[in-house]
């Protein structure tokens, strides 16, 4: 396999660092060779915080990320010039033109665990499904921390257990925006509207709501 | 002990343990600090560790030099505003002839610079940054595993030369993060060389030029020469014991690219494209070494984290015109690199297309 290469992209204080010593030492338990390198403003507070993460089967030369193939934005910090082919992004963080989806993790933390915090490891889970890092409970207890052991490992098995149809409906106008498009395009492939109504809902279910 | 995430400047302090060091002193600074906080850790677990916060990076370079004095292996770690400061303390030690180590991860300067962010800015520093004629013996690893391995021979080569080593590392190689198992890398460990206090016999730790009963020698260009050269002599001595450095890559190429730190990991996927060389011992500099592998090649590339310190030195050491690709304002990068190529007209085609491309 070719390398990996994840971005978790956020400010001083939103978690970057627990997200990516989580996710390297899972990766290193399950044999892996992986690069976990922080890149960090000096600022007081607010500042950018990144984690560039690598594995492999075979050691890491390079490990500065110039093309993610996942990246994770909790806020919109990162260097300017990076690439990602996907984003997993917090609500209102996905931009224009991008292969984004947008997940409420601080709300599905509080929601699902009790507490925002947990949305970082709900997103951890959803980073390693988009990767297919299969890993075993074994695995992932190993490479959790004690405190809050049962909490993380639920919420990693919830983000983990996110595919892109529950995705969509997490969010409203997720669901409403990707029905809309699959109408667009039914529509102007010929389908009568009734018609291309029905395609698009019959491919995603319709939005939330409608 | 099996794999784990080990951070660049924790292998850093594990190293020195290894080694033997039982005193700390240091004050913190961006992108050394987590040595310093390990260090208290481990010394609040581990009393055979003695630590000090010192009130600035002045004190805490005299109390490693004290401490080496009265028995301790000893050591500090600093970044480049502080490594300044510490430059007086160095010459001193040279003079007096302290083992020691310091350990520079270099941050984007001049001043306060650009505190979080990887410099080499500091590579003649450790050459000439303090007064008078001497030469330290520096090393330059660029994985965690080597952060491990290249302090305990900095503080090995410490005991042989009876000098303070510095450690060069950088912001990225000190806050990088690999899976290793450091107790597969095994290094012999030199003992202490220098006398214990209170040993029996009387020794003098001045910075002035003394005989050795002590009297004033300020005046005799002849004993200064005396101990000049056998300074001089140890040191080289020691050094030619530690000669590291890389060569590979696409040795058939014709043209060789210089890189050291973190400059080497991100340069690597120019591999099948150029020769390299590698110093991991900066200074003294790799005079002959560098001579024999820089002559089978028609172009010589330096890329570093400066303006070109290192291909100053490269141009005086073989005689020739080096390019240059400075990676400023901390911005290490393969993209960084392939500019810097680029704009000397020496970006290889298949680089330039895989400019959208993941790259290991």
């Amino acid at each position: 396999m070719a390398a990996k290469s994840v971005v978790v992209d956020g400010i001083g204080g939103q978690g970057v660092r627990v997200i990516g010593n989580t996710m390297a030492t899972l990766l290193g338990v399950m044999g892996y060779e992986v690069t976990l390198l922080y890149d960090y403003d000096s600022s007081v507070r607010g500042g950018m915080s990144e984690a560039f993460l690598k594995y492999d089967r075979a050691p890491i030369l390079n490990p500065v990320v110039e093309v993610a193939d996942v990246t994770l934005r909790l806020a919109d910090r990162g260097p300017a010039h990076l690439e990602s082919h996907h984003v997993v992004a917090d609500i209102g963080l996905a931009k224009p033109g991008e292969e984004a989806e947008e997940i409420p993790f601080l709300q599905l933390g509080v929601e699902k665990f009790g507490r925002d915090l947990f949305g970082n490891m709900i997103a951890l889970g959803r980073m390693l499904r988009l990767l297919g890092v299969e890993f075993t409970e074994d695995d992932l207890r190993a490479a959790l921390p004690r405190k809050y052991l049962e909490e993380n490992v639920g919420a990693i098995r919830f983000g983990y257990s996110l595919d892109a149809d529950a995705i969509r409906h997490l969010v409203p106008e997720q669901a409403a925006s990707v029905f809309a498009s699959d109408y667009a395009a039914a529509f102007l492939a010929g389908s009568a509207p009734r018609e291309a109504i029905e395609q698009a809902a019959a491919t995603h279910g319709a939005p939330t709501g409608a | 002990m099996t794999k784990r995430l080990v951070q660049g400047n924790e292998a850093v302090l594990l190293g020195a343990v290894r080694a033997g060091a039982t005193y700390f002193a240091g004050y913190p600074i961006s992108p050394s600090s987590e040595i310093l906080m390990q260090a208290s850790a481990y010394a609040a677990a581990h009393p055979e560790l003695r630590f000090l916060q010192a009130e600035d990076e002045i004190a805490s370079a005299n109390a490693i030099i004290g401490a080496s004095l009265a028995g301790a292996k000893s050591f500090t770690a600093t970044s480049g505003p502080g490594f300044s400061l510490m430059q007086e303390a160095i010459g001193y030690a040279h003079k007096v002839g302290v083992p020691c180590v310091f350990v520079d991860v270099q941050r984007v300067g001049p001043g306060t610079g650009m505190p979080t962010m990887p410099g080499q800015g500091d590579i003649l520093q450790t050459r000439y940054g303090s007064s008078g004629d001497y030469t330290s013996i520096v090393f330059y690893p660029s994985t965690v595993g080597e952060c491990f391995e290249y302090t305990i021979h900095a503080f090995n080569a410490a005991e042989e030369s009876r000098s303070p080593v510095i450690l060069l590392s950088d912001a990225f190689l000190g806050h990088l993060n690999e899976v290793v198992d450091l107790d597969t890398i095994e290094v012999p460990v030199v003992p202490r060389t220098l006398e214990r206090l209170a040993s029996g016999s009387t020794r003098l730790f001045s910075g002035v030029l003394t005989y050795e009963d002590g009297e004033p020698a300020t005046a005799d260009a002849d004993e200064f020469i005396r101990q000049f050269e056998a300074a001089r002599l140890a040191r080289e001595e020691a050094a030619r014991r530690y000669a590291f450095y890389e060569y590979g890559w696409n040795k058939e190429a014709d043209t060789l690219v210089i890189c050291f730190g973190i400059t080497r990991r991100i340069s690597a996927p120019l591999a099948p494209y150029f020769a390299l060389f590698r110093p991991i011992r900066i200074w003294p500099v790799l005079q002959d070494e560098l001579r024999e592998v820089a002559g089978r090649y028609r172009q010589i590339i330096v890329i570093e984290g400066s303006e070109g310190q290192y291909a100053s030195v490269v141009e005086r050491v073989l005689y020739r015109d080096v390019q240059r690709v400075p990676l400023l304002g901390g911005r290490m990068s393969l993209e960084a690199v392939r500019e810097g190529l680029d704009r000397i007209g020496l970006l290889p085609a298949e680089l330039a297309a895989q400019s959208a491309s993941p790259v290991g």
